[in-house]
């Protein structure tokens, strides 16, 4: 049982739990602490694999992204189509607030992690005393839907007038000069 | 008769021993320059950069007294590049979009050499570290090792039959590979009849911006490593937005760094320059630094100290603030 629970969960934070099972699982969380930080603990030990960095953060962090969210204001917009019914809506609001808070988590974990970048992997032999004023990033190559993608496409952009090595790379999100600007998505 | 003609063999086999023993590195670097320009071949060749591996057909031709280039992706996104002198088009099969660049310093895909080695040897040193078989093809190992600690290892394997290029790295200073392109087969003079992008009627093309060249640059750089020099400048817009961007490129002969200076006020929105401070990506180390309300970015294939002192170095002129 409770290996069907973990696998649920480790399915649940890999994206590749049915819909179903994911709204039973997001309901769970909700009514159950213990379920709650074991999702806390599988999302961890799923950022530290994936990024081999670990930033702790407070246990009622997600508490806290939720309680935001409760306090947004509610908007009424009018309705283009047929409305769902409420038990259905219920189950998006739970999965929307409670995923929003999983992804806040994982992005406060990777802009720490990006912004506290301890040093440069190419040049670590290089006088590392010369560099240790220069704040260091390290930007992704890959295309994003976050508010980084402008800066990656310039980053994009310079490599590509330097040379045509981009051309050549596996991560290639190269755009014309007489840009598409829907490219990124096709 | 017939032990004159077995003695003669003998003493073509061993001349021809001696001839491989008597190259050295630049000798054999200055042979594959020009066999690289001159030959036809073709084979698979595979890209590690950043992480990634990257398997590409590859064709080289040379016509009318240019050697070109094409690239035809083994995976996704498909796409064929090809390279004419200085002009690079890349197609994008699944959208049938094409990319018209000028690059108006590399020359190839695989590795630039420049043709005259006898200028480098104040930083660097070449030297035959070795023999190895790649594609079934034996080579020599050529190495390139920096005499500072501003530049990166360069290692060449070079076909002892046809002194073409069969792999190439790049290593940090630890000794780290940091990109590799490698043959995995190579055949020469076999070659596929290169295909012309430019009259697909089907082809959504980006315009191919003329390079203005400008002279001089609207700043002044300070002291630059040994051996790097100024080997191109232009003012173009290389974004999405027409903003024209002052693009500088630097060479020591194998190594090339590029200084990039444009106007943040001009930016249509925030979050569009890069954020201050080193990035690296795979051999590539750039650092940007805010200069009045313009950004300079320096970029190049050179440990991340040499563009810190490029890019600390960098002051605009008057006019230019």
């Amino acid at each position: 049982m409770h290996n069907e629970a973990n696998q649920k969960i480790s399915m649940f934070i890999d994206e590749e739990l049915e819909y179903r099972e994911s709204v039973e699982l997001l309901k769970k969380i909700k009514l159950d602490d213990a379920v709650k930080a074991k999702m806390r603990r599988y999302q961890i030990i799923s950022h530290v694999i994936k990024t081999e960095e670990y930033i702790p953060l407070s246990a009622d962090f997600t508490d806290k992204i939720s309680a935001q969210i409760q306090q947004e204001p509610v908007y009424l917009l009018p309705v283009t189509s047929q409305p769902q019914s409420n038990q259905r809506k219920k189950m998006y609001a739970i999965a929307a607030s409670t995923i929003a808070a999983v992804v806040l988590v994982g992005k406060a974990i990777n802009d720490q992690s990006s912004t506290t970048y301890p040093a440069l992997a190419s040049s670590s032999t290089v006088a590392p005393q010369q560099l240790a004023a220069i704040p260091v990033n390290k930007p992704e190559l890959k295309v994003h839907a976050n508010n980084r993608q402008p800066a990656n496409a310039r980053f994009n952009d310079y490599l590509r007038a330097h040379n045509g090595s981009i051309y050549t790379s596996g991560e290639v999100s190269i755009q014309p000069y007489a840009r598409v600007a829907a490219f990124g998505k096709d | 008769m017939v032990q004159l003609l077995i003695a003669l063999l003998i003493l073509f086999a061993a001349a021809g021993q001696a001839d491989d023993v008597q190259l050295n590195a630049k000798q054999i670097l200055q042979r594959m320059v020009n066999a690289m320009e001159v030959s036809d071949y073709q084979g698979t060749v595979v890209f590690l950069k950043n992480g990634n591996l990257e398997a590409m057909k590859y064709f080289h031709t040379f016509e009318d007294n240019h050697g070109r280039e094409r690239l035809v992706s083994v995976n996704s996104p498909q796409r064929e590049i090809v390279r004419k002198s200085s002009e690079v088009s890349c197609l994008f099969k699944a959208t049938k979009r094409r990319v018209v660049d000028q690059m108006p310093y590399q020359h190839s895909f695989i590795v630039d050499v420049p043709k005259n080695l006898d200028n480098l040897d104040v930083n660097y040193q070449f030297e035959i570290v070795g023999e190895e078989d790649v594609a079934m093809q034996s080579a020599y190992i050529v190495a390139i090792q920096p005499k500072d600690e501003l530049r990166y290892v360069r290692k060449i394997w070079v076909t002892k039959t046809h002194f073409l290029p069969i792999k190439a790295a790049i290593y940090d200073l630890a000794g780290e590979v940091l990109e590799q392109v490698v043959f995995t087969d190579i055949n020469v003079k076999t070659i596929a009849p290169l295909v012309s992008l430019a009259n697909n009627p089907g082809l959504q093309n980006s315009d191919a911006k003329a390079i203005i060249p400008i002279t001089p640059p609207p700043f002044s750089m300070g002291k630059l490593p040994e051996g790097f020099r100024h080997v191109f400048s232009s003012r173009e817009p290389i974004h999405e937005s027409a903003q024209p961007v002052d693009h500088i490129i630097l060479s020591d002969g194998f190594a090339s760094v590029s200084i990039y200076l444009e106007s943040k006020a001009q930016e249509p929105y925030e979050g569009l320059h890069l954020p201050e401070g080193i990035h690296s990506v795979g051999a590539i180390n750039s650092i940007s630094r805010t200069l009045a309300d313009s950004q300079v970015t320096v970029l190049g294939e050179v440990p991340a100290a040499t563009v810190k002192m490029i890019a600390e170095g960098i002051e605009l002129h008057p006019a230019a603030q």
